[in-house]
């Protein structure tokens, strides 16, 4: 019996052994939705070149493809929610407004609220649906897949190359591409852990190369796995509470 | 110098002496490799100069002189062709690497209503090419609706586009001007294409300065080198002088090296200036040596030349390193390494004259012989008719000199874009096209001081900013009240600075990185920058400008302003708040080319404060029904009742004044017909209040606006241009209602701390005019100064040292003079014209002084001007012709510099030749063997 299971075992649909690109993108994607939701807190820090470091805190929930952001400082923001559910789609509540504002974008370029990050990258929650893959590469620690746009896809890169890390199946490292092919933004994603099977990143790092390498880190402070967050949680009226 | 003289007349020292000049010059040579370049046209701003140091740390932290403009004609802007090439070229800028930012319609990200789901809609302005007349129609008048886009992106007429392209954080201006100019010549070599923004213009200044010279150097050589070969038919001798010459570089730029100094722009002119003048002195000895060694032999001629013509060639180089090293009283520090570099070189060149040139006449054996071109016959006759006639020449020359001094009065400092390039040069052009479509390319910069959080601040910002806007030239002023107002639109619908100091925090907040708001407002919030746009580049009109807005801001620019409550303070609050509206209203106007009569705005005056408000019922109604029926509306239409969203917008519009939460609770529970804690009245009840409330504020305020428009009979324009005008007075008049308003109050009183300059590029051209003045003074007073005590002890006597500089006087006053006649500014270029024409000019003098010698006053002066006659003139047109090459270049500093010292050196020689004789009261200047020695034998004409 315990040499049928280690047979079925090898036998099982594995990353490891199905290399191609599309199933190793497929595997990225479930791995970073492999919790119910996720509660972060994050200090943000963004470093333009010639200029004084700028300090964020920001209080994130994730369920699905819902993401409700809320920034705790600086004081000028503090209260400030927004709540995406779409990538076109995001309300933002205004404390000092008391208002909730329906804001839709057809804008995937442009950093949020001064960071490096764009509203594309912050709120891209999976990657398959959009890019095909090849496996480029690999080594020990991860393999390296091209990602290019599919035909009807809209989004604003041309490629991406990522390092998938064969142990967590999360990025590593996510290289962007302008129109023109030129690498315009490195993301590191380090200090990767788990909870259960749940991995993200403890740091992540986005580069912009075409603004003197500006940089915006977001140091995780918290993490919360699987707590249950309500559904309600992600509508307009929460924004107000 | 007799020392001297055995030293260069032994063969075995003389080798030595050659030796060690090659040893020093190859040494000289490698040091000059590590010589680099400095391309900062900011280094030639006075030092210690407030205005200057307010400038850089202005545009460090605003970053204004980091962006490079590029305007393209397009009278086919809308069309597909044309964006599709625009929308390439913006995103190829965009992906440069020295390039942060690119910006133009073809990316600008804007923000509308979403007339169907509620909220905002942000987009890219062109968010699709047009692909029919009517798409492309619908796209101009999207495009020439936003205000902030036309006449900054977009010209008024919609037949040009600029893009703003914002460098990197240490980006090489030249560098940038280069990789932008390939990406837009890539797409739009077809069109006429204007580069503006300090990158293109300080690579312009630079690149063609550079042209010139690297085109102009070997013909302004080969110019000088044809006149002396003409002049002394000698390919030898020339050539030992040009050798000594480019060994007096070498030492020059080797001594740089050594002490890590940088090439500037002017000292890019040192080469022409060495071998102009500095061959001069090796000339000389060559000259009188020629003269001389028929008669007396090689060894001995040069003995004499050595010891007789040295101590006068030393004191003539002398007076010209003098002149140059006056340039260490500039504060200008490029300006005073090229006087002191310019002086090593020239002494340099002035010792090897006297020691490597004597060391290879003799180790060649070189033989004497008759100048080529010989102009002492003419140059005796007027010499001896000066002298008879001097009754009448010297007071035709004091004459002359009285006029030429009323003349000299005339010459401005004058410093501005016209002193760096000409009519029709590349930058000219691009200022003419940013003025004709963009509103001008000449800024003033009023950076400010305070909490800029501040609704009351912002305001008064607001309030000097449109009191400068009305000025004349101005316009357009740009600063960050407006900025916000347009974020407060796409807010609460309104483009108006919000009334609390928490809304403006949180739009401030939103807009943190945004590369336009960087150039307004620092992230703290604590200094901001108002920014005048000029149509005008003239330095006279631009002075008068200046003065107005230094005048209104010194006025103005409250130093601490006490933000008051209107409740409890309504007259003084009352009578602030409708003086901003008014200036408001008046600016607004201009911007939407209104006319606002003084009749008009007398109206406007009396009519703030009795304008009828009543808020139309039936708008409430409308917009209140627009936001219930949007997405930003989260309570649900419960079922079976379908008109209730209808219902409730009736009942809830009035136009008594907004309802508060608890009575729209109860119009709710009483419409609904549900209790008061229901979940779907609850929702409501906090969501309406604030759509409500702005609903009847933009009723109340629009009702005002139709009110001041009919009672004042401003004549607004159709269509959607008068919509927007009416929009914006509206969004004025609201300010009316603020509630609170800024009191100026003593520095020692509580309130919000404020500071106020002006500055920007027309303030340094005037700092930069007045530092011009200044260094000429200084620099001319040091050089007359130095070169009068070389006179004195060259001929010691005083009297004689003012007479050897009286040519150099008259030539100042007769240059200056011309230049005033002319109308040519004084400005950095022509600065430097002082010193080098009393540095260059005195030599002449010195040198028909020294030869002062006969048995009378006439007989001197005719023996003086035969032995010196050939070389002063052979000086004289070969500096003349190397500099008058550089006024065919396209550098309009050296155009300047090359034409007026041409003529002064021309004029020098003359005034020389006239003034000494008609003045000279001795037979002899100069005392002591070494005074006769070098003078060849006596000759007669």
């Amino acid at each position: 019996m315990p040499r049928l299971l280690l047979i079925l075992a090898l036998l099982a649909p594995s990353a490891a052994f199905a290399q191609d690109g599309p199933t190793l993108l497929k595997t990225m994607d479930e791995a970073m939705a492999r919790s119910d939701d996720m509660t972060f807190r994050y200090d943000v820090l963004n470093q333009e070149p010639g200029a004084e470091p700028k300090l964020m805190q920001l209080r994130v929930w994730v369920k699905d493809t819902l993401r409700l952001t809320e920034f705790e400082a600086p004081g000028d923001m503090k209260g400030t929610k927004a709540l995406v559910q779409g990538q076109s789609k995001m309300y933002i509540y205004l404390p000092a407004y008391k208002k909730v504002r329906r804001v839709s974008s057809s804008l995937s370029s442009g950093g949020f609220m001064g960071t490096t990050f764009s509203n594309e990258d912050i709120s891209t929650s999976e990657y398959s649906p959009y890019y095909d893959a090849v496996l480029s590469s690999q080594d020990d620690v991860a393999w390296t897949l091209t990602l290019t746009p599919k035909a009807d896809a809209q989004v604003g890169y041309s490629k991406l190359e990522v390092k998938m890390a064969k142990k967590f199946e999360v990025p590593l490292e996510i290289k962007y591409f302008n129109s023109k092919g030129q690498h315009v933004k490195t993301e590191t994603r380090d200090g990767t852990s788990c909870q259960g099977k749940v991995c993200t990143a403890e740091v992540m790092t986005m580069t912009d190369h075409t603004r003197g390498d500006a940089s915006t880190s977001l140091t995780r402070t918290e993490w919360e796995v699987n707590t249950g967050l309500d559904d309600g949680l992600f509508t307009t009226r929460t924004l107000t509470q | 110098m007799k020392l001297l003289a055995r030293a260069v007349i032994d063969k075995r020292s003389a080798k030595a002496i050659v030796g060690v000049a090659v040893l020093l010059t190859a040494a000289a040579l490698l040091l000059a490799n590590d010589v680099e370049q400095d391309d900062d046209l900011l280094a030639f701003l006075p030092e210690g100069n407030a205005d200057v140091a307010l400038f850089q740390e202005i545009n460090t932290r605003f970053g204004g002189l980091d962006v490079a403009l590029v305007g393209i004609d397009a009278p086919d802007l809308f069309t597909a062709a044309f964006l599709t090439r625009l929308q390439t070229t913006t995103q190829a800028l965009d992906d440069l690497e020295d390039i942060s930012h690119a910006m133009s319609i073809a990316n600008l990200e804007d923000v509308s209503p979403n007339k169907e789901a509620g909220g905002i809609q942000m987009a890219a302005l062109v968010d699709a090419i047009p692909t029919s007349p009517e798409a492309e129609e619908a796209l101009r008048q999207r495009v020439m609706s936003r205000d902030h886009v036309v006449g900054n992106l977009v010209s008024r007429d919609g037949d040009a586009v600029l893009i703003y392209c914002f460098t990197g954080h240490g980006s090489d201006p030249k560098v940038v001007a280069e990789q932008v100019r390939k990406v837009v010549l890539d797409q739009f070599d077809d069109r006429a294409v204007y580069w503006g923004g300090s990158p293109f213009i300080s690579t312009w200044i630079y690149s063609t300065t550079q042209a010139d010279m690297a085109r102009l150097t070997p013909w302004s050589i080969f110019a000088i080198v044809l006149i002396l070969l003409i002049t002394f038919r000698d390919a030898f001798g020339v050539l030992i002088s040009l050798i000594s010459t480019g060994m007096g570089i070498a030492c020059a730029n080797g001594l740089m090296g050594l002490m890590d100094v940088e090439f500037n722009i002017v000292l890019s002119s040192m080469p022409v200036l060495l071998f102009a003048l500095g061959s001069a002195y090796s000339i000389h000895m060559l000259a009188r040596y020629y003269a001389l060694e028929p008669q007396y032999g090689c060894e001995e001629a040069l003995r004499r030349t050595v010891i007789g013509l040295g101590p006068v060639v030393l004191a003539a180089g002398g007076t010209t390193v003098a002149g140059l090293l006056s340039f260490i009283a500039m504060d200008i520090q490029p300006m005073r390494s090229f006087g002191l570099f310019t002086a090593v070189g020239i002494g340099s060149t002035l010792l090897l004259s006297v020691t490597f040139v004597p060391a290879v006449i003799r180790l060649m054996q070189l033989k004497g012989k008759a100048p080529g071109l010989d102009l002492s016959g003419p140059t005796v006759a007027l010499v001896s008719f000066c002298r008879r006639r001097r009754v009448v020449i010297v007071p035709i020359l004091l004459l002359l000199a009285g006029g030429a001094s009323t003349l000299v009065t005339t010459v401005k400092a004058r410093m501005d874009s016209a002193a760096f390039f000409n009519e029709g040069s590349p930058p000219d052009l691009a200022d003419k096209f940013l003025a004709k479509n963009f509103g001008g390319s000449t800024f003033i910069q009023i950076p400010v001081q305070g909490d800029f959080k501040q609704p009351a601040v912002l305001r008064q910002l607001r309030y000097v900013a449109d009191t400068l806007r009305l000025q004349p030239h101005v316009t357009q002023a740009l600063h960050i009240a407006d900025t916000v107002g347009i974020a407060n639109e796409a807010m609460e619908g309104v483009r108006r600075v919000p009334d609390s100091s928490e809304k403006v925090a949180l739009l401030l907040g939103f807009m943190t990185g945004n590369k336009g708001v960087a150039q307004m407002v620092n992230d703290d919030r604590t200094e901001a920058l108002i920014t005048l746009k000029l149509d005008t580049a003239d330095a006279a009109i631009l002075d008068a400008v200046l003065h107005d807005v230094e005048v209104q801001v010194a006025s103005l620019g409250v130093p601490r302003l006490q933000v008051v409550p209107t409740i409890g303070n309504e007259a003084q609050a009352r009578l602030v708040l409708q003086e901003q509206t008014r200036v408001r209203l008046k600016a607004l106007a201009r911007d939407f080319g209104v006319p606002m009569t003084n009749q008009i705005f007398e109206k406007v005056r009396t009519s703030l404060g009795t304008l009828d408000s009543r808020p139309s019922r039936a708008g409430i109604q409308a917009r209140l029904l627009r936001w219930l029926g949007s997405d930003e509306n989260f309570a649900e239409v419960p079922e079976g009742r379908p008109a209730l969203w209808t219902e409730l917008a009736s009942a809830l519009a009035s136009e008594s004044g907004p309802l508060f939460e608890d009575d729209i609770r109860s119009v709710l529970t009483d419409k609904l017909g549900l209790p008061a804690d229901s979940a779907t009245v609850d929702d409501l009840g906090f969501s309406l209040e604030v759509p409500l409330a702005e609903a009847w504020s933009a009723e109340q305020t629009q009702a005002a606006a139709e009110a001041l428009v009919r009672a004042t009979g401003l004549q607004v324009p159709g269509g959607d241009a008068g919509k927007r005008f009416r929009s914006r007075v509206a969004a004025a008049l609201a300010d009316l209602e603020a509630p609170d308003y800024g009191r100026a109050v003593a520095l020692d009183a509580d309130g919000y701390a404020l500071h106020w300059a002006v500055n920007g590029l027309p303030v340094l051209y005037r700092g930069l005019s007045r530092s011009v003045t200044a260094n000429q003074f200084r620099s001319l007073g040091l050089a007359l100064g130095l070169v009068l005590i070389i006179m004195i002890g060259l001929f010691r006597s005083p009297l004689a040292g003012l007479l050897a500089t009286t040519p150099t006087i008259l030539t100042l006053l007769f240059v200056y003079g011309g230049m005033g006649a002319l109308g040519v500014t004084l400005d950095i270029g022509t600065s430097m014209l002082a010193s080098l024409i009393i540095g260059a000019g005195v030599d002449y003098a010195v040198h028909l002084l020294s030869a002062w010698q006969g048995n009378d006053v006439a007989d001197a002066g005719e023996q003086a001007t035969r032995s010196t006659a050939v070389s002063i003139w052979a000086n004289a047109l070969m500096v003349a012709a190397g500099f008058f090459v550089l006024t065919l270049g396209d550098a309009r500093p050296l155009q300047n510099v090359g034409g007026l010292t041409a003529a002064a050196m021309l004029v020098a020689g003359l005034t020389t030749f006239v003034a000494i004789p008609a003045l000279a009261r001795a037979r002899s200047y100069r005392s002591g063997e070494a005074a006769t020695l070098a003078l060849p034998a006596r000759q007669t004409g």
